[in-house]
């Protein structure tokens, strides 16, 4: 493929909260589980901020690290699973928030987890096909403003957004292979007009892992074929990462060393970042990356399927990575905030539908 | 016979940096045995460093007697048998757990 990355960039909610928060107020998990699911902290959402602000704040660091004209880009497609609209496109926004030319192709892509990795590669494609020159990819998701008070999901669901500028000029890294494996399975979802993701599954414990193995061992197998690689041929992996576990279990049954996989995953830091969990792990690996390197990529969504793929860093990334705004350096600039302060800013709080315009 | 200070000391010139890009940790050893002793170890930008005693918050810490860490880490018992047997023990997310482990050229024996 002559297709690859031209930048990136990230977005995080600036307030965290810490787990034992959480556990103070509910007590609904055995402290055994938060070291083996490695809980920890997780993005709480500003009051102001949901899938698409995050969206914008990604992509205009991926717009000015690209460095072209905006003009060439000919598709925005934004990933989420938590999109403010039912309806609606929010990708549109972005084509007035970011000053983006209209005549883009623009959409939203709903893959729940994997959206962004989907989205990336649907724009790939028609940049390949020599339909565009360039595309803004965005994955992003609010999944702690869309689950209820004292679901055990609480302790992870967090928020973020990476996005990605695309092109053939430039690149920091080479599109190369790809797989997908779909079929419909029950695990996390949320039907129409409920607020709340609903876990299919469960939490934790194999049972909750089914839907991931049953998609995501296909999907990595397939990719190794079509590629003719192993998994000892990639430097790095980004893999799943709604808890700890599930890197595991991804290690473990596509036979991938524990140095490929575990230094990059996040979620004791931020959480499960949705469709943007698994492109941030990935954003983190690029931060370091040497030239060359080969990394793979492992997205999983929840009742939505797997993609696997494969990128090959370039010449350029020494001189083009970013030197500022790095996943680890977003990870640390935080405010810890307490339980009821998570509940007023993510909307949480009952409120009469027949309020004045302030309490009394 | 090894001491806990010099194995402990000599962490930094087993540790492998490749594996630790980006991985930032502060990793407490709070050690019971014939040496009772806290060391604090910073892995930051692809560099580790030791301070003696709980220096800093620690996101990772290993408990246990000294004698087994020093059996850890030259390579006289495998790490993963003295874990099993819990005669080691990590307190803090198991993902960085298994990642630390990664971090060190023992020397086999």
């Amino acid at each position: 493929m002559h297709t690859g990355i031209r930048s990136y960039g990230i977005a995080l909610p600036k307030y965290r909260i810490d787990s034992a928060e959480i556990w103070g107020v509910w007590k609904n998990l055995s402290k055994s589980f938060f070291d083996l699911l490695s809980i920890g902290e997780r993005g709480v959402c500003a009051p102001e901020e949901d899938t698409i602000t995050l969206a914008v704040s990604a992509a205009k660091m991926a717009l000015e690290r690209a460095t072209i004209s905006n003009e060439s880009i000919g598709a925005v497609f934004l990933g989420s699973g938590t999109s403010p609209y039912a309806t609606k496109a929010a990708a549109t926004i972005l084509i007035d928030a970011l000053d983006l030319p209209k005549s883009a192709l623009t959409c939203d892509v709903q893959c729940s987890d994997k959206s962004g990795s989907t989205a990336l590669w649907m724009a790939a494609g028609l940049i390949e096909a020599g339909l565009i020159e360039n595309a803004l990819v965005i994955g992003a998701d609010t999944l702690n403003r869309h689950t209820q008070p004292g679901m055990v999901l609480e302790y992870v669901a967090s928020a973020g957004a990476v996005a990605f500028v695309l092109g053939k000029e430039n690149l920091i890294a080479t599109l190369e292979g790809f797989a997908t494996h779909s079929h419909d399975q029950n695990d996390y979802f949320r039907t129409e007009g409920e607020r709340f993701i609903q876990a299919g599954a469960g939490f934790y414990g194999w049972v909750a892992n089914w839907g991931l193995l049953d998609h995501v061992v296909p999907a990595g197998t397939e990719l190794f074929e079509k590629t003719g690689l192993k998994p000892e041929d990639f430097s790095k992996f980004a893999v799943p990462q709604k808890t700890g576990l599930r890197p595991l279990m991804t290690m473990g049954k596509l036979e991938l060393d524990m140095m490929q996989v575990l230094p990059f995953v996040l979620t004791s830091q931020i959480g499960d970042c949705g469709a943007a969990g698994v492109l941030l792990s990935l954003a983190h690996i690029l931060d370091f990356a040497e030239s060359g390197e080969r990394i793979g990529v492992i997205d999983y969504g929840c009742g939505a399927g797997s993609d696997a793929w494969s990128l090959v860093c370039t010449d350029l990334l020494p001189e083009r990575r970013p030197t500022r705004d790095l996943v680890v350096e977003c990870l640390e600039d935080k405010i810890m905030v307490d339980y009821a302060t998570m509940i007023k800013f993510e909307g949480k709080l009952m409120q009469s539908p027949h309020r004045l315009s302030n309490y009394y | 016979m090894t001491t806990i200070k010099e194995v402990i000391q000599n962490l930094p010139n087993i540790f492998k940096p490749e594996k630790a890009k980006g991985w930032n940790r502060i990793i407490l050893f709070d050690l019971e045995g014939e040496e009772p002793s806290q060391w604090t170890l910073t892995i930051e930008n692809g560099t580790a460093s030791i301070e003696e005693g709980n220096t800093k918050q620690p996101k990772l810490t290993i408990l246990g007697k000294s004698e087994h860490i020093v059996q850890m880490f030259t390579g006289e018992v495998p790490p993963m048998k003295l874990v099993n047997a819990k005669l080691i023990k990590m307190k803090g997310p198991m993902m960085d757990a298994i990642a630390f482990s990664g971090l060190w050229n023992i020397p086999k024996k």
